[in-house]
């Protein structure tokens, strides 16, 4: 029963970590449309989107556990698109930039070219296609990750604790310092921006990233096994 | 009528989210906490001075998640002690709101004291007239927020099985993490930068030439909110009032599966819709000139 | 960051054994709450100035990350103490425990942030620690005031089951990161950040008194004490604000040029 919760975890903080990523973050220099991407830092849009994430997952705790890992995975893509979405909104209408980013030259969707439409001396703004699609599929990673480290957590602990509340709040809260470790170790990885798997800095970072994220998230996942067999026994 | 009870409640929960969204918005620009700081805090750097309010808190989300558990804290606690509930929602926004409004005061000054170096001067006028409007904006946010929360836990029907301070922090940091990433692209580009000319990004070697003159003498941080209130506290109010709405409401209309279905449409949806704003917006605008 | 007029081993001497005998000492009836505000303070302080150390670095991401990375650590490492010593029926080993756990943790993201993505800061693996083990000690004594006493057992009921720990960790993040990043600039003074850490702590205490209103009937004492130290941190703050600023006005435009005052 703990081995199967451990391997879940472990894939679960792996996919969070993996899923950080493709979301295209531009940090503080895209809240002056000096670079492209979502212009916060990336925990915290990666936190975030895995609280919607989990908060749709607690909706589905009834069902059967591949729905909720699903529900957990629209929740967070659902969070992610409409930000990106009301983020693009803002630099058209509100500061009057086409979108588009420096860091490739062709948009391989649309196949619009980027640098013409890039003002001198910034990085793009907004978030292209291609960034919106890589920021749909980490948001989709990173809630499977959190909903399927929700569920495994869940399933443990409701099996033995009687009070319903009590679990699905202690669960949350597992969950959730797993997306705030995990989140930050990922983003030290990052470095400042990036523009999702397009990018050619995803590339060299992903490996090592992945790598770091698959360590932390076993030294983790032994950790929480040891506080469910805890909280079990208590 | 369970169901018809639960989709009023739904439609006023995202109300309240839009007015949390738009004064969170607000909120942030007038007393300038989020990314677009950094420029505040670079122009005395470059020489040049201003009276702008200077916050460095935190990030939003933290901030607000912050202020959203301690509201939902003392929310939780009066409750357990039998208070009744608006009275319980205004006691516990009040509070909050104080210490939101105590931190920006401490903040300001210790940004402004660390760059003495660079001569710039506190103004004792920047916080009296600045906070009352920090505060006015904070309280309808916390207000919101601990409302919003209070409906999901106490309310819904099956009801979000937290309790409320943890859903309040969940909801204090989506909402910070929205401000920051949607509204807050307006002031920092745009109402910071009104010397440039409109329709282009910041180039990197003018960060920090910011606007510290306006019609009548100096430019101060509540003429931010009449110029932010026009489009990006709106629209930041209803990016989070949709998420919250559609979080909820596919499920009620559609069943679980059939939500989940919806969710994937919306989804692509918006991803269409994404699609139309580039390419119209590259048609309208053109190459950079 | 100007160079530490309290030197930072002092602190940190003072800060952990301190910290750990309040700890120890919080299930004395009336003492131990007074002791538990004195530990939560203690363990502020040394975090504050282990951040003011490593902030200067750029770590890719901002200063607050580096903290909500290590308080989330602090946090595992106090969940894990609070289960492990109820199984083991050891309250005594809970802070040791969930201070060991917490440390293992922080170096091994240290050694992450190292060897696999090359960022080369000597005082990292450093810092990292002391910060987690600042975290973690201001945690502990946060439950241990509102649930008077160490007992796992209660601190459980207490803390965890209501969902109070989500608040004493933001709280944490909150004091331990907003001093530096507050007070961030080329005139950044120990005394100054150190102050206003004092000043948010006793506001946060403000309302963790609150909060003991079902543990403890002397509520109310640790809320009048937590009123005056606020008043007495935030005069001393001011008096360090006024002592450094360039210049107070009232009203009025800036200076023109270096001579105007």
């Amino acid at each position: 029963m703990l081995l199967e919760l451990l391997i879940c975890l472990i894939i679960g903080s792996t996919l969070i970590g993996i899923g950080v990523h493709f979301i295209p973050v531009g940090g503080a220099p895209a809240a002056l449309s000096t670079s492209a991407g979502i212009p916060t830092g990336a925990p915290m849009i990666t936190i975030g989107m895995g609280i919607t994430g989990i908060l749709t997952a607690i909706t589905f705790v009834n069902q059967p556990n591949y729905l909720i890992i699903i529900a957990g995975a629209i929740g967070s893509m659902m969070m992610i698109s409409i930000t990106m979405f009301f983020s693009n909104i803002m630099h058209v209408y509100g500061v009057g930039v086409p979108i588009a980013s420096s860091t490739f030259e062709k948009d391989p969707i649309t196949g619009f070219n980027q640098t013409e439409y890039v003002s001198q001396g910034t990085k793009g703004h907004g978030i292209p296609t291609v960034s919106f699609l890589s920021g749909v599929l980490g948001a989709g990673l990173g809630g499977i990750g959190g909903s399927l480290a929700f569920t495994s957590i869940y399933s443990e602990l409701s099996a033995s604790l009687l009070d319903i509340n009590l679990v699905i709040t202690i669960t949350t809260i597992m969950s959730l310092m797993l997306f705030f470790v995990i989140a930050v170790v990922a983003s030290y990885n990052i470095g400042g921006t990036i523009q999702g798997f397009y990018d050619k800095k995803f590339k060299q970072k992903i490996l090592p990233g992945a790598l770091s994220c698959f360590i932390v998230s076993v030294v983790l996942s032994l950790i929480y096994a040891l506080i469910v067999w805890g909280l079990i026994n208590v | 009528m369970d169901i018809f009870f639960n989709l009023i409640l739904v439609g006023f929960m995202a109300l309240l989210a839009i007015i949390a969204g738009i004064f969170e918005d607000l909120e942030s620009d007038v007393a300038s906490t989020s990314n677009p700081n950094s420029q505040v805090q670079l122009a005395p750097q470059i020489g040049n001075l201003h009276k702008l309010f200077n916050r460095a808190v935190s990030g939003e989300p933290l901030l607000l998640g912050t202020m959203a558990t301690i509201a939902g804290s003392i929310a939780y606690l009066l409750f357990s002690l039998n208070f009744p509930v608006v009275l319980v929602l205004l006691l516990s926004s009040l509070f909050t709101t104080l210490i939101q409004v105590l931190f920006s005061i401490t903040s300001y000054m210790g940004r402004i004291t660390s760059q003495s170096l660079y001569n710039q001067p506190l103004f004792l006028d920047v916080i009296y007239k600045t906070v009352p409007s920090i505060a006015a904006h904070a309280f309808i946010t916390i207000f919101s927020l601990t409302t919003l929360s209070y409906i999901m836990v106490y309310l819904l029907t099956p009801p979000v099985l937290l309790t409320l301070p943890v859903l309040s922090m969940l909801m204090g940091v989506t909402i910070g993490s929205i401000g920051s990433a949607v509204g807050d692209i307006h002031y920092g580009a745009e109402n910071l930068y009104q010397n440039l000319e409109f329709g282009s990004g910041i180039p990197v070697s003018l960060n920090g030439n910011i606007v510290t003159k306006s019609a009548l003498g100096s430019k101060k941080s509540i003429d931010v909110v009449s110029f932010c209130s026009k489009f990006a506290g709106p629209i930041t109010g209803l990016c989070f009032g949709i998420i919250i709405f559609l979080s909820f409401w596919i499920y009620l209309v559609f069943g679980a599966v059939g939500g989940l279905i919806a969710g994937l449409i919306i989804i692509v949806l918006f991803l269409i819709l994404n699609f139309l704003l580039e390419r119209n917006s590259r048609i309208n605008y053109g190459k950079y000139e | 960051m100007s160079d530490d007029l309290i030197p930072n081993q002092i602190l940190f001497l003072v800060s952990f054994f301190g910290g750990l005998l309040c700890i120890y000492l919080s299930n004395i009836p009336l003492m131990g709450g007074i002791l538990s505000i004195a530990g939560i303070s203690l363990a502020t302080i040394f975090g504050i100035n282990a951040l003011r150390h490593v902030g200067k670095y750029s770590l890719g991401t901002g200063v607050p990350s580096i903290v909500y990375l290590l308080t989330a650590i602090g946090v595992i490492g106090y969940l894990l103490g609070i289960v492990l010593t109820i199984n083991l029926n050891q309250p005594i080993l809970f802070p040791i425990i969930a201070i060991i756990s917490a440390i293992v943790l922080a170096l091994i993201v240290s050694y992450i942030c190292k060897y696999l993505f090359g960022i080369q800061v000597d005082i990292l693996a450093k810092s990292f620690i002391s910060i987690s083990l600042a975290s973690v000690l201001l945690i502990i004594s946060m439950s241990t005031l509102i649930s008077q006493t160490f007992i796992p057992q209660v601190i459980y009921e207490n803390v965890i089951q209501n969902g109070m720990i989500i608040l004493l960790m933001l709280m944490s993040v909150m004091v331990i990161q907003n001093p530096y990043n507050a007070c961030m600039g080329p005139n950044e003074d120990q005394y100054r950040t150190l102050s206003l850490g004092l000043t948010n702590i006793f506001l946060m205490l403000i309302v963790l008194s609150l909060l003991c209103i079902f543990t403890s009937k002397y509520w109310i004492l640790y809320l009048l004490l937590s009123i005056i130290g606020w008043i007495i941190s935030f005069r001393k703050y001011i008096g360090y604000t006024k002592h450094q600023v360039a210049s107070i006005k009232r009203y009025g435009l800036w200076p023109k040029d270096d001579k105007e005052i």
